[in-house]
């Protein structure tokens, strides 16, 4: 009779571990394209567009490829683990059949049938000892492979380390600026030396809410950064001239109109230079399309005109008819700013909003004439 | 704000936001192949609006059938819903709509009076 040895182990609780790591490889897949999927879905469902967009977009992407990473070792690992449990438990119960008939033979003092039947048992236990010593060696050599790529995800080299050492882009705020504090909380951010104007990080008023971040002046200023509300992260991050520094978390609240990141810059720029001309009116951004640019307590509209950036394309006769055409069209006031045009642009346009009829210079506003 | 105009008189002019022009302006320029026209809408965006009656007759012409296809594009995609370059106000709808009729009624008069 074979001496066969009963192969030592416990297949249940290796099928249990391997459950285990089944569920946690699927819990990281699933982490990944959930991180994927949500990305996606503020980038579109919140119309997210620009550089922050872009960094939190490569930050998760990140976070989702270490993530990902992890699954298909574990799974592999898992697989191993389960296979060589199984074949443990083949092996312990051929050999338990084994000894059983054996010992049945010695029973029956080794009649020919029962020897018979003994021997068969025997070379179907070395068999499965075979294949589960075999099985040993794969898993053994699965599990090494399977915990080296585990230590690529983790290596210097690997995702996760990426994951962790990228950091968000200069002044992308709400990528995860170090010093922004409890994100929760209303903030403002500014640019020290305030030379050329502040630019604001703002979570006006709501728990979770939307970030505004507006260079006030609206001349020279380096970024802005604006959330409709409402809505949790949407953002838009344009950087029109240049960079002038580090954000600075002043942590102190100052209401900005909702509605400011819908207006262009040159309208988004007249406004405080409105206010100031007026500060005994409060205006507003008019929230929807029938209206003017802007609005005041006593619910007039006001219509904006004056942009320097398009003034490559300089054509008086058009300017001034377009001029005519807000008139007629304004509901309240049409305001004309001219701040940034040059000095002989300023000239005719004075010349000719003074030519004008006296109702019609009436309703026009002149800011930087 | 920004306006397209057929005439000095009130009934031919419509008022819309700059970011609603810019947008229809980019949308038309795809429907232009003449160097001139696209340049004639580059200058129209610095007088924050055309007004259509300063035109020679085939420019209008051209630019009224640009501007009209230009605004029914951006009104085929906020009506589906697609994010635009630059975000739109409540009443968008009815804006473009009132833009859209200003221009059909100067397509078909153009076309009854293609001398004019």
């Amino acid at each position: 009779m074979s001496r066969l040895m009963m192969p030592g182990g416990e297949p249940a609780v290796l099928e249990e571990l391997a459950s285990s790591l089944e569920a946690a490889a699927t819990g990281f897949g699933g982490l990944a394209r959930s991180t994927h999927q949500v990305t996606v879905s503020v980038r579109q469902g919140a119309e997210w567009t620009g550089d922050a967009a872009d960094a939190y977009t490569a930050f998760t992407g990140n976070l989702g490829q270490g993530v990902a990473a992890v699954e298909t070792p574990l799974s592999r690992i898992a697989s191993s683990v389960r296979d060589y449990a199984g074949l443990l438990r083949t092996a312990q119960q051929k050999v338990a059949a084994y000894a059983s008939a054996a010992e049945t033979a010695e029973v029956s003092g080794n009649g020919s049938a029962y020897v018979t039947v003994a021997q068969g048992a025997a070379q179907d236990a070395e068999a499965a000892v075979s294949a589960w010593q075999a099985v040993g060696d794969r898993v053994a050599a699965e599990v090494t492979s399977a915990a080296g790529q585990l230590g690529d995800v983790f290596g210097a080299q690997g995702p996760v380390q990426n994951w962790l050492g990228s950091q968000p882009v200069p002044l992308d705020t709400l990528a995860g600026s170090p010093g922004l504090g409890d994100p929760v909380m209303p903030e403002i951010l500014k640019t020290p030396g305030m030379e050329f104007g502040p630019e604001i990080l703002k979570t006006p008023g709501a728990e979770l809410g939307p970030e505004i971040l507006i260079n006030l002046p609206g001349e020279i200023g380096p970024e802005i950064l604006i959330t409709r509300p409402g809505d949790l992260g949407s953002e838009t991050l344009k950087t029109p001239p240049g960079l002038l520094g580090p954000l600075i978390n002043y942590s102190k609240q100052e209401e900005v109109d909702p509605y400011l990141w819908r207006l262009s810059e040159s309208e988004r720029g007249t406004l405080p230079r409105l206010q100031a001309m007026f500060p005994g009116r409060v205006f507003r951004v008019s929230p929807e399309e029938r209206d003017g640019e802007y609005f005041d307590d006593l619910g007039r509209t006001y219509d904006q005109m004056g942009d320097p950036e398009t003034l490559q394309y300089w054509n008086a006769q058009k300017f001034f008819r377009s001029i005519n055409n807000h008139v007629l069209k304004s509901a309240t006031f049409t305001v004309i700013d001219l701040t940034g045009f040059s000095n002989h642009v300023i000239s005719d346009i004075t010349n000719y909003v003074n030519s004008l009829p006296e109702g019609q210079r009436a309703n026009i506003i002149r800011i930087g004439f | 704000m920004a306006v397209l105009g057929f005439s000095e008189d009130a009934q031919d002019v419509v008022s819309f936001r700059k970011a609603i022009f810019r947008m229809i302006l980019s949308r038309a320029k795809s429907h232009l192949t003449d160097p001139s026209d696209i340049n004639e809408l580059n200058a129209s965006q610095a007088a924050e609006g055309i007004s259509f009656d300063l035109l020679e007759a085939g420019q209008r012409a051209r630019l009224v059938e640009a501007v009209y296809h230009g605004t029914r594009d951006l009104k085929w995609e906020v009506d589906e819903g697609k994010t635009t370059e630059e975000p739109v106000r409540a009443g968008i709808e009815e804006k473009l709509d009132e833009i859209l009729a200003l221009l059909s009624r100067f397509r078909r008069e153009d076309r009854e009076t293609p001398s004019r």
